[in-house]
């Protein structure tokens, strides 16, 4: 069973501030996400949704109890060594601010394989060249970010996800900040990369149309899950 | 209005400190100024009319001559006489040296004329016997009962320390102090600034002196004191007005950093401003509150300012006074009008530094400044005027460079130079981000990843990275010019000095030297070669004998520097401190050794000792038989001139031969040109001080704008480390960069400054690099860029990845 699991979170609190002002952001999740699979984290804001996402994505750390990612228990981890682990196996797609505006489309989504120190070896480089050709940026990949529409920016962010290979790779509200059309075409991405790619995806989203596209629903209410689902097909 | 500039202050007062910073130094620079230069007038004034008390008349500046035979009429005449003047003589204390050159002066003869303040033992009673200053016994270890040798050779005088001493008139003050009976033998020596008179009222006085030396300059005292009060005070003003030049400079870059905060400060907040207007704020109320914003930060700027310079000038002074009482500080006193004019200063720059970047803040329409800033653009029109405006300074600089080294003149140097400069400045953000891509694959195969995003980062705003490194260029370039025309003009002063001090060590007796003299002196510690030089004594004229020596000496060339002058068959060169009323250029005078006489013509000249030079056939007319009457010596490079003086002159003096010491005079004028290039450097280093704040300002403030950024990247693999190193190297890139600009810039100020300035005043002066002072400051300056990266970048790397990106 652990084998098909990307992740699993026991037991997980999160709390910030403390005396009077405490907030319980968290209040004991027991998760697990199963790999190839492509799950939707919902609940209103202030459900403690984001937090569960930075948790599980080694992002934050908890206050209390454990999480594991493609095997890892992450809390005995020191951040260079998180860090190190993040950019092997972790890929993130956020609302907004999701690439660096003084790197061109191409060098954003290479730059996690930099930063890794990896080389462009010519499998890489064909994955790559796939990826790129599946989310349509060919044509933009000289481009600024600032030369890009919303969902021209949020395809360059899933490429830069899906490039690396990562274990999961966590959304956070990734159409947040789009059009309907441009929302159903990120949607509609990150759904294919699961299906065709093997990809596991994490979203966490406040619409239930985005999560219609998920395979799995994920209900958070104050800090703790309170209904979990399969999406019928 | 007044609660937004209030909560402004309140939420923002953090981001201005670095400009604060600028400010308050540059305000601190000014009232330490005026704390050192009132002490130092202070020092300078005490006192400076006691000499002259109880005196009738007082003779300004009279010659060494006039001057003794005025002391010499007094004494006929039932009058009194005593003079205020030196004669710089070599002191050594029990054999060993203790300075090659010491001020000696007067003790007036009548215990009631004498201004020196007996602290220690008592008076002199009469020849032999001598006083001493206080600072200098305490620096050079003399004390009451020692045994002092006054200069060399057959002049030398051997005396008794008998007292200790002060001077309540730092103008007049000598280190040693003698009786005109001891002091008369270096009259031809003497300087002599006054000569105080007494007998008789003012105008029997002048009477007197007029009969004595009918064209001397006689004043009466309290004229002659107020005079000398008010040229003492322009001396210092002189001072004072070349080091405030300097905190000018260090004003101008406070302006260049401020400016840059305002500019980067206002970006940040336009979106606040932007809703100020949506919210019904006019324009005019934005710009208002943010013109007193910059206000109440000059102000704060200036209070603190003030106390510092206030703290920093009388701890400095009261450090120096207890620490160095040699240097004769006074108390401290800063007036109220130095307090307020720093004030103002400070104030002002910060108005001024904020004027522009206010206009541009307000000139936003509400609505763009809604959207995300872009950055600047430099085809836009100001670019453009910006671009043409720098040509055109470069041109006219150019110009006035060229026509500077052409015609020599300073004016055309200064005008072109400042174009020049000007132009670079303009041309700055097309010229800075462009040598820093070049710089950028070298720091990305040093650091990597996070080496490439440095450089990435360090261009992306070109204007605000042009005027980051522009403060630091000031500095840089004026530091190089300093130092480069300081290397070059020593280079061609060495060459000059070799002329005029050809020989290191002189050993030159009247009588012959024994003929192991050279075998003892080449022994010496530091003396790498010796020649004999054959000579005899001669009767030149009515002075006294003289060794006479030939100019040509086999063997001489491996102890001179340069050449000596070569005189003609028929002249003698002799020293210029022999020639006087006596003896004058162009003179022909017989010249005898023995019984044999030879009229030849006095020629002046020096650098081989107390002797006269012939030329060798006309030396062996003369004296056929000539015996060994010099040893010239040559000392190692690294030789001190004061040790090996003292081991010269243990040799030279039971011999009663003099020491000429050409060592002394280079070292003395290499410690001035090092005096006079550590000074300006020092004070050029508080406008790198103060644009190395800017540096490090700049980068806090881009590290706030860039917080989610840093958060993405961290989420996207980079080390906290590597956020670091990203942040130095972006530092440590602009701080190269400038240095490197201004280092280029620097060179081509002093290749036009020695071409114009030196070349002229000494022959065969070229452009001489300093490489390892430039290297230096590569090197400081990168290492100085490290450091401002320091605050910021630890800033930066703490940001958790999960809280940067939640940051609103």
């Amino acid at each position: 069973m652990t084998s098909q699991l990307a992740a699993s979170a026991r037991g997980l609190t999160k709390s910030f501030g403390r005396g009077d002002t405490v907030v319980h952001a968290l209040r004991g999740v027991d998760l697990d996400l199963p790999a190839g699979r492509f799950t939707a984290i919902m609940g209103p804001s202030g459900s403690g949704k984001s937090t569960l996402m930075h948790c599980l994505a080694g992002l934050d750390q908890p206050t209390s109890g454990s999480v594991h990612v493609a095997g890892q228990a992450l809390e005995s981890l020191g951040d260079d060594a998180l860090t190190r682990f993040r950019r092997d196996n972790v890929g993130f797609v956020f609302q907004a601010f999701n690439l660096l505006p003084m790197l061109t489309a191409e060098q954003n989504i290479w730059l996690p394989t930099e930063l890794a120190g990896r080389d462009r070896d010519p499998a890489l480089q064909r994955r790559f060249v796939a990826i790129v050709e599946t989310l349509g940026l060919a044509q933009r990949l000289g481009h600024r970010p600032a030369e890009l529409s919303g969902g021209q920016q949020q395809r360059v962010a899933i490429a830069r996800a899906l490039l690396a290979g990562p274990a999961i790779v966590f959304a956070d509200e990734p159409t947040g900040n789009l059009d309907s059309t441009s929302s159903a075409e990120v949607l509609s991405l990150l759904r294919q990369s699961v299906r065709e790619l093997g990809q596991t995806v994490v979203m966490v989203t406040h619409e239930i149309e985005a999560a219609r596209y998920a395979d799995d629903i994920v209900v958070l209410a104050d800090g703790r899950i309170t209904e979990r689902r399969e999406v019928a097909a | 209005m007044r609660s937004v500039i209030l909560a402004s202050l309140r939420t923002h007062t953090r981001r201005y400190g670095a400009a604060l910073l600028a400010v308050v130094i540059g305000a601190a620079f000014i009232v330490v100024t005026a704390a050192l230069s009132s002490s130092m007038r202070e020092g300078l004034t005490a006192g400076l009319g006691e000499p002259y008390d109880g005196a009738d008349a007082v003779v300004d500046s009279p010659s060494a001559a006039d001057a003794a035979e005025l002391l010499d009429a007094a004494q006929e005449k039932g009058a009194d006489a005593w003079l205020i003047g030196w004669t710089m003589q070599q002191v050594a204390n029990g054999g060993e040296v203790v300075d090659t050159d010491t001020d000696i002066g007067q003790l007036p003869d009548r215990s009631d004329r004498r201004w020196q303040e007996l602290v220690d033992g008592r008076f002199p009673g009469g020849p032999g016997e001598a006083v001493v200053d206080t600072n200098t016994a305490k620096v050079s270890r003399i004390a009451v009962g020692d045994e002092l040798r006054i200069g060399t050779g057959g002049d030398a005088l051997d005396v008794t320390v008998v007292g200790l001493v002060d001077s309540p008139s730092t103008y007049a003050y000598a280190s040693v102090y003698l009786l005109w009976s001891d002091l008369a033998r270096w009259q031809d020596q003497l300087y002599v600034t006054s000569l105080a008179w007494a007998g008789g009222d003012g105008a029997d006085a002048r009477r007197a002196i007029r009969a004595v030396v009918p064209d001397a300059e006689v004043a009466g005292v309290d004229a002659f004191v107020q005079d000398l009060q008010t040229e003492v005070n322009n001396g210092v003003d002189i001072v004072q007005v070349v080091v405030l030049l300097f905190g000018a400079i260090a004003l101008v870059v406070g302006v260049l950093v401020i400016n840059n905060t305002f500019t980067i400060l206002f970006a940040q907040r336009l979106r606040d401003f932007a809703l100020l207007r949506c919210v019904g704020a006019t324009r005019r109320q934005v710009l208002r509150s943010v013109r007193l914003e910059s206000l109440a930060l000059g102000v704060l700027a200036a209070v603190l300012g003030v106390l510092t310079g206030l703290g920093a000038g009388h701890g400095l002074v009261a450090v120096v006074r207890s620490r160095w009482p040699e240097t004769r500080l006074g108390e401290a006193h800063v007036t109220p009008a130095w307090l307020a004019g720093a004030a103002t200063v400070a104030v002002v720059v910060t108005l001024v530094a904020a004027w522009l970047p206010t206009r541009r803040a307000v000139q936003v329409s509400p609505l763009a400044a809604l959207r995300p800033d872009d950055s600047t653009q430099l085809r836009t029109r100001t670019g453009r005027i910006r671009l043409g405006l720098g040509a055109l300074a470069l041109v006219a600089g150019a110009l006035g460079l060229a026509a500077a080294v052409a015609t020599a003149n300073v004016g055309a140097l200064a005008v072109g130079g400042t174009l020049v400069f000007l132009g670079v400045l303009l041309f700055g953000p097309v010229l800075v981000p462009a040598l820093i891509r070049t710089a950028g694959p070298l720091t990305q195969r040093l650091l990597g990843p996070a080496g490439r995003l440095a450089a990435g980062n360090a261009v992306r705003n070109p204007r605000r990275t042009a005027a980051t490194t522009a403060s630091l260029l000031v500095g840089v370039t004026l530091t190089t010019a300093v130092l480069t025309g300081m290397a070059s003009s020593r280079t061609a002063l060495a060459d000059e000095m070799d002329e005029q001090h050809p020989i290191d060590l002189a050993v030159t007796g009247t009588a012959a030297l024994p003929a192991d003299t050279e075998a003892r002196l080449r022994a010496i510690d530091g003396i790498v070669a010796a020649v004999p030089v054959p000579g005899a004594a001669a009767r030149i004229g009515d002075l006294d004998p003289l060794p006479l020596l030939p100019a040509t000496t086999p063997g001489a060339t491996d102890v001179l520097h340069g050449d000596l002058p070569a005189p003609g068959p028929r002249q003698v060169l002799l020293p210029w401190d022999l020639i006087g009323d006596d003896i004058r250029v162009g003179d022909v005078v017989p010249v005898r050794v023995g019984d044999t006489v030879r009229e030849l013509r006095v020629v002046g000249g020096e650098g081989w000792g107390e002797a006269a030079l012939v030329s060798r056939p006309t030396l062996d007319r003369l004296a056929p038989t000539p015996e060994t009457r010099a040893v010239w010596l040559r000392a190692a490079n690294d030789a001190d001139p004061e040790d090996l003086a003292g081991s010269v002159e243990a040799v030279a003096a039971p011999l009663d031969a003099g020491v000429e010491n050409g060592l002394a005079r280079r070292a003395y004028v290499d410690t001035q040109l090092d005096v006079l290039t550590g000074g300006v450097v020092g004070l050029l280093a508080i406008a790198v001080l103060i644009a190395l704040v800017g540096i490090g300002n700049t980068l806090g403030l881009s590290v706030l704008e860039r917080g989610r950024e840093h958060a993405l990247l961290r989420a996207l693999g980079l080390t906290r480390r590597q956020v670091r190193r990203m942040l130095a190297a972006e530092a440590v890139l602009l701080s190269v960069v400038a240095t490197v600009l201004g280092t280029a810039l620097g060179v081509l100020f002093a290749w036009t400054g020695v071409r114009a300035l030196v070349q002229p005043a000494i022959d065969g002066a070229g452009l001489v690099l300093p490489w390892g002072q430039l290297a230096a400051i590569v090197t400081v300056s990168a290492l100085a860029g490290l450091v401002a990266a320091i605050l910021p970048s630890r800033k930066a790397s703490r940001i958790t990845p999960a809280a940067g990106l939640s940051l609103d």
